[in-house]
């Protein structure tokens, strides 16, 4: 957990209870430390966290939590943390069982290598219930995708995805009541990535935006931070807010535009 | 008397000969054979990754950096695997450079530290900016190669040596929604791991490591089109191989180096996909025959090697270099990947011409894309 993305955000217990679907979209930077951020967050404040990754295993959560001070294995055993490891059950699955996970999601796959969102979507759901069974009382509970984009990249089409995205999204805020994080690629090149992220930014109560520099790379100031507030049915003016950061090994640091510790 | 000191035990160290534990996280690092590359790569190839070289033009330097790869396999007793469909990967290995051993020239620059204080009469404002290295002084992991010669074969046969080449791949039967040269790969290599020992829930005897070689994938002869099927739908095949490539080695003893024809691919959108499913991805962008290699500030260099993405793994930040500014050089005997930098303008008069010399860098990285502006500033 990273005191000054909570300040910044403005993050307190109200909004960690109620159900949103927080997106994070990546777009030149790498975004994983806010998915980071995220996990220590919601874990520290009682919340229960079933992370499904498509990009990393469980060793590179594990060993970044020891550094920010979030033991994910503890929390394991308590049966606060459940993790799914989307990378291997995923390539398992795309490759014609060529593979070595624990648990295949061969059934989500039809003959024509396709894959079924509402098959793929009853997967995560039988694995977040396992895990909320094991919880001794009922508490909240939060689903944090690492990354959607890998299930368009294998050849899912963005409705596909976005369907799995809306039953998932309703399937939490309604039957669970918990938080939904999604991050994503925002690539303008790629039209189909676009469009998914724009259906995420669209639907999203919190969307956050990490961005490289438009100056290029520099090795004090790691990128931009843009989160946007989308305002729903009331009238007014929706808020954007920016910020740059600088990661160090074991926190990031936000500062406005030109503030950095570096340039002062 | 016994003191009440305990040294912090961090677990057992894994010892591996060739492999060095990283100093910024808790990774297995391998060099690649290049001592420059492995110095901006923030030590080495994390084991358990896959470094995506997209190739240059012509593919030559590509080439050279997987023979590279492959000759510090032999030097480390590392098992190797080699695949290639354009060539035969017995060629390959046939053209390995020659490892450099106890050159005198190598130790003397060792024992170099960074020189005596003596003071700067003239220049002595420059005094406290530190000395211009262009090479890495102290290696002790990794070795040099001589270029000029090749390795001897009863050296290249001290290894174990799994090859696949096109007659291999060949003969993989038809699927129908994978490439089944792919998925005949990506078989062969978890075969491999698992009869090797190399995973990370195997219990050998003496741990090894598996240094993956794969010479221009996703090149016309692997059956490749740039992510297009024949009816122009998307193909994703390559994107599903490298998934499952970099699963099965997450949880193995394994590296592996891949170059790729990427300007073969039209499609922008697909290089970036497959750029995302690596770990670390350089591009080599040579200059030959472009108009860039009669270009005064780039003679004595034969490319520019961009650093597009680096692995953040068991970190919150990845290793960031000093520079993305970065160019090759080939010489005689060595590859040298170092900073760019301008040779001096010793023009005698004091006109310059119209054109400024050096064109923006395109710099595009992980942590920062150079933007759309102008290259000057009109004044």
């Amino acid at each position: 957990m990273f005191t000054d993305i909570n300040n910044a955000l403005n993050i307190n217990t109200d909004f960690l209870r109620n159900p949103c679907l927080i997106g994070i979209g990546e777009n030149g930077a790498d975004c994983s430390f806010l998915i980071h951020h995220f996990i220590s967050l919601y874990l520290k404040n009682g919340v229960t966290v079933v992370l499904i990754s498509f990009k990393q295993a469980l060793n590179h959560f594990n060993g970044v939590g020891a550094k920010i001070g979030c033991n994910l294995l503890k929390f394991k055993e308590q049966n606060r943390f459940g993790y799914v490891d989307g990378l291997r059950n995923l390539s398992q699955c795309v490759n014609n069982g060529i593979g070595n996970a624990a648990y295949s999601w061969t059934n989500c796959v039809n003959d024509v290598g396709h894959i079924d969102s509402m098959a793929l979507m009853k997967e995560i759901i039988f694995h977040m219930s396992s895990i909320t069974e094991k919880m001794q009382e009922p508490g909240a509970m939060t689903l944090i995708i690492d990354n959607i984009t890998p299930l368009l990249d294998v050849g899912m089409t963005p409705t596909e995805v976005t369907k799995l995205i809306q039953y998932l999204k309703a399937h939490i805020e309604n039957d669970i009541r918990g938080n939904f994080v999604v991050g994503c690629y925002s690539d303008k090149i790629d039209e189909e990535g676009s469009t998914l992220s724009k259906y995420i930014h669209h639907s999203a109560d919190l969307f956050l935006e990490v961005k490289g520099l438009e100056t290029g790379y520099c090795k004090d100031v790691h990128g931009q931070l843009l989160a946007h507030w989308p305002q729903g049915y009331l009238r007014e003016k929706a808020v954007t807010k920016s910020w740059q950061y600088k990661l160090t090994d074991k926190t990031c640091a936000l500062f406005a535009a030109g503030m950095s510790s570096a340039v002062l | 008397m016994t003191t009440s000191f305990q040294k912090k035990a961090r677990g057992k160290v894994l010892q591996i000969p060739g492999a060095k534990p990283s100093l910024y996280n808790n990774q297995l690092l391998v060099s690649t054979g290049i001592p420059s590359l492995d110095q901006l790569l923030g030590g080495g190839l994390a084991v358990g990754t896959v470094m995506l070289v997209e190739e240059d033009t012509f593919g030559s330097y590509a080439r050279l950096l997987l023979k590279y790869f492959c000759a510090e396999s032999v030097m480390t007793g590392h098992s190797l695997m080699v695949s290639s469909a354009d060539n035969d990967p017995d060629q390959l290995l046939k053209e390995l450079p020659r490892p450099i051993l106890d050159d005198p020239g190598v130790k003397e620059e060792a024992n170099i530290t960074v020189g005596e204080d003596d003071s700067m009469k003239i220049a002595w404002r420059y005094r406290h900016l530190p000395k211009f290295q262009s090479s890495s002084t102290a290696v002790k992991f990794g070795h040099y190669y001589d270029l000029s010669k090749t390795m001897e074969d009863d050296l290249v046969s001290t290894i174990n040596v799994k090859m696949i080449g096109s007659e291999d791949i060949m003969q993989s039967p038809a699927c129908n929604n994978h490439n089944p040269k792919y998925l005949h790969l990506l078989k062969s290599i978890q075969e491999c791991i698992e009869v090797g020992g190399f995973g990370t829930s195997a219990t050998p005897e003496k741990r090894n490591i598996l240094r993956i070689a794969m010479h221009s994938l996703g090149s016309p002869l692997w059956g490749e089109n740039g992510g297009l099927q024949p009816d122009d739908h998307y193909d994703p095949s390559l994107i599903k191989f490298l998934l499952g490539l970099r699963a099965i080695l997450r949880s193995s003893f394994g590296v592996c180096v891949v170059t790729i024809p990427t300007h073969l691919f039209c499609d922008k959108a697909f290089i970036n996909r497959v750029e995302r499913m690596c770990d670390t991805v350089v591009h080599l962008d040579s200059f030959v025959g472009s108009e860039r290699e009669k270009n005064p500030a780039y003679k004595e260099y034969h490319g520019l090697f961009n650093i597009k993405k680096l692995p953040s793994l068991n970190t919150l930040v990845c290793h960031m270099p000093e520079s993305l500014d970065l160019a090759f050089k080939l010489r005689r005997k060595k590859f040298v990947i170092e900073k760019l930098h301008l040779p001096p303008d010793l023009s005698e008069t004091a006109s310059r011409s119209q054109e400024d010399p050096v064109p923006k860098l395109a710099a595009g990285s992980s942590c920062g894309t150079g933007g759309s502006g102008k290259s000057k500033l009109d004044f």
